[in-house]
């Protein structure tokens, strides 16, 4: 094992410890459901076998069901990414950025049909540079590339059919997190700390019984402040549903705020009501040992102005013929936390709401509720990638609202 | 807004190598190779990032980005 691996490692650790499990942790934003239909025809031909009703479920779940495409996806491309074929270097480096979800869902409207499909994101950074270079609290300037959407089998029951394509300019720092006069421990500290395998998932980071690792978090605690983020940029992108059939661009500032309180002794981690609730299940479920509110299950903000160009956006032609660009708003809250621990492993709740408005849209456009869109959904997710979404809403391109209940397996590459 | 939040962790990430772990970005931050960009926290937190953004990685592929970035003497 590679000593830096256990510096990573054990800085993982300690994010982890605070910040509940490490990528968990991160991916606050339960993104829009992906839901999609069955092949209608291959269903056909499965109810018309003579079997008997529980085989003929068992057979549909098998085909249909999201852990056959994932099973499948991942035997596709696991070889060919540890081939180490030059012809795969590219597609491997495309990949290692794109993160898929499976999902099978169940809508109220549209009849309450079931469905197959996925959600995709997508994000590479082009270029970027370190604009001011001060010491404790450095600038950024970025340059990317991101997609993000659902797409479903049947695209005529895709609840949430909207997808993101597009380019951002943006500068971002991070102000705080590490008390900046303190000396590092060093990496002799961290040598002798080599007290579990960095094969661990970053899902699975719950050994707290070491001493050396108490030790080392004790030790780290002391020197952790609380951070804020900020991340400020421009930004241009392709909004379609899913066929292209309908489009427009969009053009804006976007602006994004995270707080993080890192110490559990910090005041926003002991007087974080929104975790209120969660401390309570923990302590009550046994995940936490005492009641303990976190202080990284603080929400996240994000928001910008668009100037919206609807050239292609024909349900809103159809009720205003101008393509001329309008302004709009929009907004996203996301918030995480855990919630229990199950079988040893951790059991997450999150939400996100998103929000759309046109600025002083036309008479028409709201009378036809095209001009405010709210999105809401939330989800409980397990370590093993396997999660149950419930979402309610519409996006841009949804004519109307869609309460969609899914059962999701994440992969990733 | 994931990889936003992503992006916060890593450049937290970034602090705590260099501030508690003592590390330096590798190739005292000059570029890798010619033509590439300098080494230094612009180029190391979207690579973390990355992988922290996908629950499905591993702590062992986040080091393997991190070896390309830091030097922990």
């Amino acid at each position: 094992m590679k000593n830096k691996h256990v510096l990573v490692f054990v800085s993982a650790v300690w994010l982890s410890s605070t910040a509940q499990t490490l990528a968990d942790a991160l991916t606050s934003s339960p993104e829009t459901s992906g839901p999609a239909s069955t092949n209608n025809a291959a269903k056909a031909t499965i109810d018309a076998l003579p079997l008997s009703s529980s085989i003929r479920q068992l057979l549909t779940n098998q085909i249909f069901g999201p852990d056959t495409y994932n099973t499948a996806l991942k035997n596709l491309l696991n070889p060919m990414l540890a081939s180490g074929n030059i012809d795969f270097k590219t597609l491997a480096g495309i990949i290692t950025n794109l993160n898929i979800k499976f999902e099978a869902f169940d809508t109220s409207t549209n009849g309450g049909k079931q469905g197959l499909g996925l959600q995709y994101s997508y994000q590479k950074s082009i270029t970027q540079t370190e604009l001011i270079s001060k010491e404790e609290n450095p600038l950024y300037l970025s340059f990317d590339f991101n997609a993000n959407g659902n797409v479903a089998f049947n695209k005529d029951v895709n609840p949430a059919n909207f997808l993101d394509t597009g380019f951002k300019l943006h500068l971002f720092q991070s102000i705080g997190g590490v008390e900046p006069l303190m000396p590092p421990l060093g990496a002799a500290y961290f040598s002798n700390a080599a007290f579990v395998s960095t094969n661990t998932s970053v899902n699975e980071i719950a050994n707290r019984s070491n001493p050396k690792l108490e030790k080392f978090l004790d030790d780290v605690k002391a020197h952790i402040i609380d951070q804020f983020y900020w991340d400020v940029g421009t930004s241009f992108s392709l909004e379609a549903n899913q066929t292209l059939a309908e489009k427009q661009w969009a053009a804006g500032l976007r602006l994004a705020l995270v707080k993080r309180a890192w110490n559990d002794d910090s005041f926003f981690a002991k007087y974080n009501l929104f975790d209120y609730p969660f401390a309570a299940l923990r302590y009550l479920s046994g995940a936490d040992p005492t009641w303990k509110p976190s202080g990284q299950a603080l929400p996240s903000l994000s928001g910008g102005i668009d100037l919206v160009g609807p050239y292609g956006d024909t349900t809103r032609l159809a009720v205003d013929h101008s393509t001329a660009p309008y302004p709009r708003l929009d907004g996203e809250v996301n918030f995480k936390s855990k919630v229990a621990k199950l079988m040893g492993k951790d059991v997450w709740f999150s939400a996100s709401y998103r929000y759309y408005d046109e600025i002083d849209a036309p008479s028409s456009v709201r009378e036809a509720s095209l001009a405010k869109q709210e999105y809401f959904v939330a989800t409980i997710g397990f370590a093993s990638g396997f999660n149950f979404n419930y979402s309610n809403g519409k996006l841009p391109f949804d004519q109307k609202s869609n309460q969609v209940y899914a059962l999701g397996y994440s992969i990733g590459f | 807004m994931q990889q936003i939040i992503a992006n916060a962790m890593a450049a937290q990430l970034d602090k705590m190598f260099r501030f508690v772990v003592g590390a330096s970005y590798a190739n005292n931050g000059a570029p890798a190779t010619a033509g590439a960009a300098p080494v230094t926290g612009a180029t190391a937190i979207p690579a973390m990032s990355v992988v922290l953004a996908n629950s499905t990685k591993t702590l062992t592929d986040l080091a393997e980005v991190v070896d390309g970035f830091y030097i922990f003497n």
